[in-house]
């Protein structure tokens, strides 16, 4: 398909999902459900208002600093699981445990142990994307084929030269997917604590305008995080691309 | 010289069954000597490629070469595996040079060395391709290419020409067969191909079942170097039709296994 098809499908799907939300707004005269222009309109008015940027950045730096902290802790640590039969007996369950429990049930719990601040809206990103981080690099690294150690020993590379020569550009794609899906999850998890517990950023500015009856506000906030959350992730995923072509993964 | 006294292998699985892959093997290979070692699939002679090689070890016995006992790889040998062993993210010069670079020799050196070998294995043009963009045949070359780069006194090559068309194969081994005349490796050689082995060996070992043993050393009294044409002797086929006999006595279910594969091992 040209892009140009491509661009014309996307655009009518969105012509489609508007019409439909703006006859739904008007039809059901319902207080809390705006048409879809009264959102637009309400997302313009946001946009120009330093506020909505505030709450934006407040959100962000909880995104950032926990997505950070999974990965720097989440990737080594999945490496050495996926490497170390001894490392995943000790920690192959607590993970496994972590990637399905429902990491909002344990907010309650985190609350009173870090306090409403910065400090506890980090560690519930960071639970959110550190499972799914750390299990994608474990299957990295076991998916590596053995026939590559064997070769690399048999020109007597050293313990150093086997993970930095095979392991690790062996496990590059998949812990690049892990990363990605990690800050789909990071992201959840930061409007997540925010409704949840701490109203703060823009899950608290939903909170305060639902509290308002102010359905249009509201919207246009769910909006923001539903666009900041497209623009990541299609910018991580142009990342990924670049970062595996350099890497000789794909032309 | 690789002296092979006794080597016992077993394999156990998760039920703490064995599976005996090697019963005692015996052999001695000269230096400069071209040696394939010919059997069934699962007769151990891989197995018996990686002791040699130093990625496994054996039960019991063991491998000496130049007289010292084998505990792991060494610089003295190469391997060339079955299914090339590329790395897939790296190109053809990368991967030539990767043996080089794991022993750490000056990049200057090894960009001359791979550069040089990437030419006589009739890669040149194609340093910056990587595996994905070659044919099995010149994957293999690289793999060649690599195993020599790092100027073993031994090759090691487990039945390197197995993954490829019947046709590359017969390329890959008039190239090995001149590369041969050449450079005078050692070479240990595993196939479960008689006309490979008559083709390539000074002597051609057979092993029986597992558990692998030596059934027979045979020398290949064939001149050197070995056209293509060679095939055309009444002694090639003579010697292909001698090792089919002798395999031929093996058990029964070998006899079936064997003939499954016409295009390898009847066609020819």
């Amino acid at each position: 398909m040209t892009d140009r098809r491509k661009w014309t499908l996307r655009l009518v799907s969105l012509a489609v999902l508007a019409g439909v939300w703006e006859a739904l707004g008007r039809g059901l005269d319902v207080l809390l459900l705006p048409s879809f222009s009264e959102t637009l309109l309400a997302f313009l008015r946001l946009v120009a208002d330093v506020h909505f940027w505030v709450a934006l950045w407040i959100s962000n730096e909880a995104l950032l600093l926990g997505f950070a902290l999974a990965a720097v802790v989440g990737v080594p640590l999945g490496l050495a699981v996926g490497r170390s039969p001894r490392v995943e007996r000790f920690s192959g369950f607590y993970l496994d445990l972590l990637l399905v429990t429902p990491i909002s049930a344990l907010i309650p719990v985190l609350i009173p142990a870090l306090g409403i601040g910065l400090a506890s809206r980090t560690a519930v990103v960071f639970l959110f994307a550190f499972s799914v981080i750390t299990i994608s690099a474990a299957s990295a690294i076991k998916a590596a084929d053995l026939v590559l150690l064997e070769m690399s020993r048999s020109f007597g590379a050293s313990r150093f030269q086997v993970w930095r020569k095979i392991l690790i550009p062996a496990a590059l794609p998949r812990v690049l997917t892990g990363l990605r899906l990690g800050l789909g999850r990071a992201l959840a998890g930061m409007v997540v604590v925010e409704l949840l517990m701490v109203a703060a950023g823009v899950g608290g500015l939903i909170l305060r305008y639902q509290g308002d009856f102010d359905a249009p506000n509201a919207y246009a906030v769910v909006l923001s995080v539903a666009a900041e959350s497209v623009l990541l992730m299609s910018l991580v995923r142009k990342a990924e691309r670049k970062t595996l072509v350099l890497h000789g993964w794909t032309a | 010289m690789i002296e092979i006294q006794g080597c016992v292998k077993t394999y156990r699985s998760k039920h703490g069954d064995g599976i005996a892959a090697l019963g005692g093997v015996d052999l001695t290979i000269k230096d400069h000597e071209f040696v394939c070692l010919l059997g069934p699939s699962g007769c151990g002679k891989t197995t018996l490629l990686k002791i040699v090689a130093g990625l496994t070890s054996a039960d019991a016995g063991q491998v000496l070469i130049g007289g010292r006992p084998v505990e792991g790889p060494g610089p003295d040998r190469s391997v060339v595996f079955q299914n090339f062993a590329l790395l897939p993210w790296a190109d053809v010069f990368s991967n030539v040079q990767f043996g080089l670079e794991m022993r750490g020799v000056h990049p200057s050196l090894r960009r001359e060395r791979a550069l040089h070998w990437i030419q006589s294995v009739g890669l040149s043009g194609f340093e910056s391709r990587f595996p994905r963009e070659l044919s099995g045949g010149m994957q293999q070359r690289v793999g060649l290419a690599r195993a020599l780069a790092v100027d073993p006194q031994i090759l090691l090559m487990d039945e390197p020409f197995t993954s490829v068309d019947s046709q590359t194969r017969r390329l890959l081994q008039d190239d090995l067969v001149a590369l041969h005349q050449k450079e005078r490796k050692t070479v240990m050689f595993v196939t479960h191909s008689m006309d490979e082995a008559v083709r390539l060996a000074d002597r051609v070992v057979l092993l029986t079942e597992r558990p692998g043993r030596v059934l027979e050393r045979l020398d290949v009294p064939l001149p050197r170097p070995r056209p293509a044409e060679i095939r055309k002797c009444p002694e090639f086929s003579e010697l292909t039709e001698y090792l089919w006999s002798r395999i031929q006595t093996m058990q029964p279910d070998l006899r079936s296994r064997m003939s499954e594969r016409p295009e390898e091992e009847l066609d020819k």
